[in-house]
This record gives C-alpha cells, structure tokens and sequence, in this order.
C-alpha cells in the first residue's frame, strides 16, 4: 500500500517570491504528491512545482479558481478531468501506474462572505448533484472532496442531507449505509474526519494547538473566531484510507536552506481586529493529509 | 376484451433522452473521433427532476470533459418542458432555452451545436491538443 501526501491550502492570490519559497518547503518538510490550491488563479507557479505537473482543463488563466498539482515521475498521473460551477470545483481521477485509485475533487465553495447562509445555499446548491454527476463519469465513488468548502463541519447545509449529508460517526455508515429520507428516498453520506481534529487540544503532542483554518473577526453572534472551513470529505468506499492522526493544520514551516521555523501563526495581535493567521503567507492555514492507495 | 390497464406511450417519454443521445453519438464520427459526447443523467433528492449532463469528450486529453449542455427535464411522468443551458466558457455568455415540444427541442438544439459557443469551445480543445501535441514532441 501506497501513502499519497496531499495538500489543499487558500494561498489568497499570494504571488510573492517569499510566499513561493514558503509553498516548496511546505511541500518539501511534508512530501506532498498533490496539492490543491484555491485562489491560485492567474498565478504562474509553475517554477516553484517545477516538479509537478498541473491537471490541464479549458478555462482562462484567470479564472482557474482552483488548480490541482501532482507530483512527476512517481507514477502518479491523472485523467477524465471536468470543471464545474465556473472552476470552483474540478474533478480528476488519480492513476497510479495507470490504474485508477481515486477521484479527487478539489473545491473551492462560495463562501458566507458578503451573504447571507440562505444565499450561500442558493449559490451552492448544485453542488450535491455534480458530485454524482462526476461520480458516473468517473464509475467510481472512491470519492475525496479537498479544499476550501467554506463550510464548519457542524454547520447545518454541511450536515444536511440535500446538501453534502457529510457525518461524523463511520460506525453510523457502517450500520445504515445511506440517511434514511423516508419514502423510499435515501441519501449517501460523506464521512467528515475534520471532527477529529476540532479543538485547541492535539492529543498526539499533548499540548495547544490552532482550533481551525480561517481567522475572522467573530463580530456577529452566528460568528466563531476561529473556523475549520478547510479540509476534506471522503464517500464511506474510501473513508478508513485516511488515517486520521496523518490529517495535520500546518502551522510553521521549516525553511530547507537555513534549517530556521517560520511560525504560520501569531503570537500576538498588534489590535483586535488584527488576525491570529501571519497574513504575510495567506488568510488560511494549509492542511495536509495521508491517503493509503 | 378490451384493456383496462395500459402503458404510458414509451416513444414519447423517452424522447428527451433520445434526442440528446443521438447527437451525443455523432460527435466521434463528424470529429474523426477527436471528440466524443457522453451523456449523464442524475436525479436530485425529493424532486422529481432530471438533470442530463453533455459533456465532450477528448480521448487525446487524458478524457478531458467539457460539459457543454445541461437540460433539465421537469419529472419522469412528464418530460416537457425541458430547460437547457449551454454553458459557455465564459459565464457570462451561457445562453438557455425551453422547449415544449420534440420538433422544437431538436430543433433548438441543434441551433446550439451550430452556435458560435460550442464551435469555440470546440476550437479551444482542438489548439490545447495541438499544443499538447507540439509539447510532446519535445
């Protein structure tokens, strides 16, 4: 069995060189295979992943809302790409020595940014179905949805069974299989592993540590500090692939030349509107992850 | 004895599906098969729509699919009206349709595939496979 390393993070149309050499020793420290970037578009990356090769769909620069990254020459590779909801979310399927292992989706959702939940809804509400549409495409539902889903794990379109019916028990899946709608109606679930990682308390190093991937001002009572939007879902057909300690908020970087740690975070804020996140690399924190193929 | 009990007519449900899957079917023969067409049908959780997904094909681009038409057909009982999107690649240029009747869904989609659109975005894969092509040979 194989481990695939795979990286989604918002780099919030950062194209600084310093920000570029922070991206490679991210990739470097974590031996990434495959990285999704949200708000990378129009940014020509190509010599910092000089050693991956981007999954091509048509679409203008500028609007390639979310691009995919895979490593070279490991066997690795990629095909039956599509693009839906104008690039917030593409699709491919993951070869591995020309077999099919599986499909990756890399999303970007609207966000509550300037809307009301209702409006996100509206905005998404496609999302559901071009997941199954791919799904037949692909004849597969080895399915694992990365990225930026702008969505908390206990919010309830997230949970909800028109939308992403994502869950957080795999015992649950294991017993019923599909939510039952009543009717003769069901709805397949996702299995949501970001539970496991909610909370400022790593049980693994035994200390504090950052209670999600976004920081925003929580200025409403509906709002949170601190927000896990980030991250992945995976269909029950590939669920126990992802080894849930292996799922990591990377929060400092080693730097490869000068051996030095970059902090990703603060440790103070200089006002209160301020953001515990170091804007300097982005406005969220990448998150990594193992997949066993 | 007569019947008391008959099928819906079959011809007539299927038409929408039908009509789709045949133009769908002569995109590898008119492209010297550097596109094919697939169709896909999905349904949504309690509502009775169904959605049909037309996608290109490009078996030279590791399957790249563009989807190009999306056409909603209101229930199963019932298939009319249909309501089509073509999607352009720009969102802003994507053009619709309803159609009530199977003369004038064919014909409306036809004038689709005749479009300006669909013959860019066909352009548009035909250069990326060019320069993919180009690209290989060195």
């Amino acid at each position: 069995m194989k481990s695939i390393n795979i990286l989604t993070y918002n780099i919030n149309h950062n194209k600084t060189t310093v920000f570029f050499d922070l991206l490679k020793n991210i990739v470097q420290n974590y031996k990434v295979h495959i990285i999704v970037l949200q708000e990378s578009s129009g940014i020509d990356i190509t010599k910092t992943l000089n050693n991956f090769t981007e999954v091509a769909y048509l679409a203008n620069k500028e609007q390639k809302w979310v691009r995919i990254f895979i490593k070279s020459k490991i066997g690795l590779d990629y095909k039956n790409t599509a693009s839906y909801m104008f690039n917030k979310m593409i699709c491919t399927i993951i070869t591995l020595n020309g077999k099919t292992v599986f499909t990756l989706m890399g999303a970007h959702f609207y966000s509550l940014f300037g809307k009301s939940t209702t409006e996100q809804c509206m905005k998404n509400y496609e999302v559901p179905r071009l997941i199954q549409e791919y799904e037949i495409i692909a004849k597969s539902e080895k399915t694992v949805l990365v990225g930026d889903l702008n969505y908390r794990m206990h919010d309830i379109a997230l949970h909800n069974h028109s939308f992403l019916n994502a869950t957080n028990s795999k015992k649950i899946i294991r017993h019923f299989g599909k939510r039952d709608l009543g009717r003769g109606n069901s709805a397949k679930y996702f299995y949501n592993p970001m539970w496991n990682i909610l909370g400022d308390y790593d049980h693994s190093t035994k200390s504090e540590t950052v209670p999600g991937s976004f920081y925003w001002i929580a200025d409403d009572a509906e709002k949170y500090y601190w927000n896990l939007i980030d991250g992945l879902l995976l269909r029950p057909e590939i669920m126990d692939n992802v080894p849930i300690n292996k799922i990591k908020i990377i929060t400092e970087v080693k730097d490869s030349g000068t051996g030095l740690t970059k902090p990703l975070l603060k440790d103070t804020l200089i006002n209160n509107k301020d953001s515990f996140i170091d804007k300097t690399h982005s406005d969220h924190l990448p998150i990594v992850f193992t997949l066993k193929i | 004895m007569t019947k008391i009990w008959e099928f819906e007519d079959l011809e007539k449900r299927e038409t929408v599906y039908k009509v789709i899957l045949k133009f769908a079917n002569s995109l590898r023969d008119d492209t010297n098969g550097v596109i094919e067409g697939i169709v896909t049908e999905t349904t949504t959780e309690n509502n009775p729509e169904i959605v049909y997904g037309f996608y290109l094909t490009v078996p030279k681009l590791r399957n790249y699919s563009y989807r190009l038409f999306e056409f909603r057909q209101s229930s199963i009982v019932e298939p009319y009206t249909v309501y089509a999107t073509l999607y352009a690649k720009d969102p802003i240029n994507n053009q619709f349709f309803e159609s009530n009747t199977v003369p004038d869904f064919e014909r409306k989609l036809l004038g689709w595939i005749k479009n300006p659109i669909t013959k860019l975005v066909m352009q548009s894969i035909k250069v990326h496979m060019d320069i993919m092509d180009e690209y290989q040979k060195d």
